[in-house]
């Protein structure tokens, strides 16, 4: 076991046994800690209902809960099949299995435990072997106007539509085969803590205690390895202050820590081969976001501003510092119908073409992680759009979703369509399609153009 | 996406929906139409209340859908307008997505939506009031009530219910905004007289037929000091799909003094 995973795993391990003490703590003192006793805790709302519902009106003294629900576990089985997976590497025909469960425990009145992971195999008739991941697992505690999340969690930032800018604190695993984009989330050790100001306003901290990358596609470019530089002192730090309510909806952020996506750096040869480094360095972002709602159209802004390691934009291996705005508007057409169309902006600070630098083995190095970082262009321009319907009283859902770039050729496409059976089974078919040129990021995924098609049974 | 704004505030809307009328015995020949239906939609708000809701989705085989839910609804200070949260328990593929709908008489509502999928909160554009809540048969704007100022309003008749005595309003949109955002052509509601309560409704689409039915069912004296009353058992059907939606109340608490903090983002973000 190599000193960078011990380090990980002892850090892991101490957030989640401060977690497991707390619980443990608030479970053997539940008495002392109960409600009646404390007005504070009495000002907070059941998450699970249990009202005793005794008085003159009460219909039916059955509880409804399946016995898994009283236990707080619920989860799935899936199977799918996949034309392509997500590894660049032309891996076709794949049928995938995995099995997820979530563990949603309200401990006692304001104490929660939450759990939420997976086994899966992406290749179950092929060579590779199960894997699993834990997803999250934390406690979260109320107390009065504060609340306290510990543990694995995934943190959401960002009002704009899947492309979010101020979205940096975990990541995500762009390899995972789901028909469920939302479903790539990824959490990290973290503590978060939140102040509610009123009914529509909070302040969030938040201190990340480990750092795990984005997990994208392999560039699997000929002449190129790649090794992974996992910085270790994982040390990230975030506050937020959003309000939800009135005419608009906004926040502000600001984050210091390591760039979910990696910079490429050379760090010498091996043969003929060049070795590189993806290395995760040191950013500040500071974000904001806005929403609002006029007539059926509902419009967003979402901006941030991302100051890297290389302030002076010198380094041909560290990304430069960027802008990052989305401007997006949403319509409601009616009968379950609606659109949104989303224009993306970005600007490099202290722009220089990486296709310049004269050595051959730099340049290519530089251009693939300019490439990667959206840093090919001083500026780049894009267009998402999406649309959704559900018919049969919502038993069938159609949503479709695109991206293209306005300077260059270069497009993704995905439709999909999920149709439930019953409570209990529900089928999703669908198709990822890239194209584009080489120099556009829709075109190094052209080999993970992909149908697929999944049975989903929840219990 | 607003294709998620279908799984919406229900059960204690619900009750809204059902809930009945003033019991102030009135002369039917001193009041209009629209003193009717003002009565009708001012009673049927209680001032807070806890409920746990099973919706039952059948369709035109017979094949049925169950959602279990946990809702809470309380008046705001000006009280006329609701705030309504619904938890859904089960079944597995909605349970954690909640629900948040501020009332506003004055503008648009808000509407707010936690899917767990997402990890976040986010307001739906609510002025279209067509789409259907969780695939139900009832209408986002059936359930938050139809602005009795929006509408206008006939006493068609007189019939019986349920062995009760019932006024036929019939009321059409004032302005072609209004048939656009409720996708109905005109509304027939059966209020029993004295107590102003809905007992059957009846509604039409934009091409002027027959869209939906609804009956509210063991109808219940739920707030006494304010002659608030709700329907224990509400149905909706769609007869142009035959798509059917029964709510029952399984369990009801009103007037329990429910805390503001259900109804914020907070709330909705918890596990």
């Amino acid at each position: 076991m190599t000193r960078e995973l011990l380090v990980f795993k002892s850090k892991r391990l101490q957030i989640y046994g401060v977690a497991f003490l707390i619980a443990f703590l608030f479970l053997s003192n539940q008495k002392a800690l109960s409600q009646d006793n404390d007005p504070v805790m009495a000002d907070e709302p059941s998450l699970i209902p249990e009202m005793s519902f005794e008085g003159e009106h009460e219909k039916s003294s059955a509880n409804w809960y399946s016995p898994m629900n009283e236990l707080g576990i619920t989860g799935s089985l899936r199977g799918g099949y996949w034309s392509s997976n997500r590894l660049n590497n032309n891996e076709n025909d794949l049928i995938t299995s995995s099995t997820w469960l979530t563990l949603d425990k309200r401990l006692r009145q304001g104490l929660t435990l939450y759990a939420d992971g997976y086994i899966y195999n992406q290749d179950t008739l092929g060579s590779e072997s199960s894997d699993h991941r834990v997803k999250e697992i934390y406690v979260h505690f109320r107390s009065g106007e504060w609340d306290y999340r510990l543990g694995r969690q995934i943190i959401a930032w960002g009002r704009a539509d899947r492309l979010n800018p101020t979205d940096n604190l975990t990541p995500r695993d762009f390899t995972l085969l789901s028909p469920e984009i939302d479903e790539e989330r990824m959490g990290t050790e973290a503590v978060k803590i939140s102040k509610v100001f009123g009914m529509h306003s909070n302040i969030t901290g938040v201190w990340l205690v480990n750092f795990e990358p984005n997990q994208l596609p392999p560039a699997n470019t000929p002449g190129l390895q790649f090794v992974h530089n996992i910085p270790e002192d994982h040390h990230q730090y975030a506050i937020k202050f959003d309000q939800s309510g009135g005419n608009i909806d906004w926040s502000i952020s600001y984050f210091s820590g390591f760039d979910l996506n990696a910079d490429l750096a050379i760090t010498g040869t091996s043969g003929a081969d060049i070795l590189v480094q993806q290395q995760y360095n040191k950013v500040d972002i500071i974000g904001a976001d806005f929403a609002t709602i006029v007539g059926s159209n509902r419009y967003a802004i979402e901006a941030a501003h991302t100051e890297t390691k290389d302030q002076s934009g010198l380094d041909d291996f560290i990304k430069n510092s960027f802008m990052h705005v989305v401007v997006g508007v949403e319509r409601d057409f009616g009968n379950n119908l609606s659109a949104i169309v989303q224009g993306v902006y970005r600007r490099v600070d202290d722009y220089k073409d990486p296709r310049e630098i004269v050595n051959e083995s730099q340049r290519a190095v530089a251009s693939l992680g300019a490439l990667a970082n959206h840093q090919l262009d001083k500026e780049e321009y894009g267009i998402s759009f999406r649309v959704g319907k559900k018919w049969l009283n919502d038993t069938l859902e159609a949503d479709f979703s695109s991206s293209t770039l306005l300077q260059r050729h270069g497009y993704a496409v995905r439709p999909k369509v999920t149709y439930s059976i019953n409570d209990h089974l529900k089928a999703t078919t669908g198709l990822e399609y890239f194209d584009g040129a080489s120099d556009t990021i829709f075109g190094l995924q052209k080999n993970n153009k992909s149908a697929f098609a999944e049975l989903r049974y929840f219990f | 996406m607003k294709i998620n704004a279908t799984t919406f505030a229900f059960n204690a809307t619900f009750l809204a929906l059902g809930a009945i009328f003033c019991l102030t015995p009135l002369a039917s020949f001193a009041q209009s139409a629209a003193e009717i239906m003002e009565k009708n939609f001012v009673i049927t708000k209680v001032t807070d209340s806890e409920s746990e809701s099973t919706f039952i989705l059948r369709n035109k085989s017979g094949k049925e859908r169950v959602r279990k839910t946990f809702g809470t609804t309380k008046l705001q200070k000006n009280g006329i307008d609701n705030m309504r949260m619904t938890r859904f328990i089960e079944p597995t593929d909605v349970r954690g997505v909640v629900s948040l709908l501020i009332e506003q008489s004055e503008k648009d509502d808000d509407i707010w939506l936690y899917l767990p999928s997402m990890k976040k909160v986010r307001r739906l554009v609510s002025s279209n009031k067509r789409d259907s809540f969780v695939g139900t048969d009832f209408s986002y704007g059936d359930v938050i009530g139809h602005k009795v100022q929006d509408w206008d309003h006939t006493i068609a008749g007189e019939e019986l219910i349920d062995g009760f005595e019932c006024y036929l309003i019939e009321s059409t949109p004032k302005n072609k905004t209004t048939a656009n955002n409720t996708g109905y052509s005109k509304r027939v509601s059966w209020i029993q007289k004295e107590a102003y309560v809905t007992r059957k409704a009846e509604m039409y689409n934009l091409s002027g037929a027959l869209y939906k039915q609804m009956s509210f069912k063991d109808l219940q004296l739920i707030e006494p000091d304010k002659n608030r009353w709700a329907a224990m058992e509400l149905r909706a059907t769609n007869v142009i799909s035959g798509h059917s939606t029964i709510v029952k109340v399984d369990k009801l608490k009103v007037n329990v003094g429910v805390k503001d903090s259900y109804f914020t983002k907070r709330y909705m973000e918890s596990e």
